[in-house]
């Protein structure tokens, strides 16, 4: 992002293993703080701490990065994001997906956390067709 | 190749459509390709002498890269609409990353 700037939108879609304790609630907390204008900020400091995703930890977060703390407590207990979550579930299954992180740059999939350099090779490709 | 996994290699036939046929169905499939065309070369070789061997492998060589470089790419749609994210809107590339963050 902060290489190609206004030419790359990311857009994060959830697909929470159903097996790892803690991957649903961390992205219900990460749909709370988009409720409240911050998911950039719970994105990144979750992406820093994990795998310390716990319920307690989550709070903790939200206080740091200066949420509602009652209103971000109260969206995880009440599921309040929970069919966004389905809804991106539903599109991972429909999609076959079986690992993440996937990326689709442009519609082309990319399977697993690969290079950078191999990610940045794509986009160059696609910037380069776009301008065409 | 695209979608190069780190994790686990994913079905190939998902991510090319067309040739090369090698890398449709999976190993068991390019193995007996494979057998089959050194069989070939070998059957070849006898009959025609090393000059001919040399000419198919090149040819075999030639439309293998061929056959890679005109394979097309799939191309998946995904919905973006209510789904966080960053950057513009409007920006000539979107990126869709399905995350799990623990």
């Amino acid at each position: 992002m902060k290489e190609y700037g206004n030419k790359v939108q990311l857009v994060i879609k959830f697909y929470p293993y159903k097996y790892r304790d803690f991957a649903r609630i961390s992205a219900e907390a990460a749909l709370a703080a988009s409720d409240q204008g911050r998911f950039s900020e719970m994105h990144h400091i979750m992406l820093r701490k994990s795998p310390q995703l716990d319920r307690t930890s989550l709070l903790a977060y939200a206080k740091e990065i200066g949420l509602d703390v009652e209103k971000f407590r109260a969206s995880l207990d009440t599921k309040k994001n929970d069919k966004i979550i389905e809804r991106d579930l539903k599109l991972a299954l429909d999609l076959d997906l079986y690992n993440t992180p996937t990326f689709f740059i442009n519609g082309r999939r990319i399977i697993g956390n690969v290079p950078y350099e191999y990610l940045k090779k794509i986009v160059v490709e696609e910037l380069n067709a776009a301008k065409k | 190749m695209q979608g190069t996994a780190i994790s686990s290699p994913p079905p190939l036939s998902s991510h090319v459509s067309g040739i090369p046929l090698l890398w449709l169905g999976g190993g068991n499939c390019r193995k007996n390709i494979l057998k089959r065309l050194s069989g070939l070369v070998s059957v070849v070789s006898r009959v025609y002498g090393g000059k001919m061997r040399k000419l198919l492998l090149i040819i075999l060589f030639a439309g293998l890269l061929i056959g890679t470089a005109s394979a097309e790419i799939k191309r998946y749609t995904i919905p973006v609409e209510g789904s966080p994210s960053f950057g513009q809107r409007d920006a000539p590339l979107t990126i869709v990353e399905f995350i799990d963050y623990q």
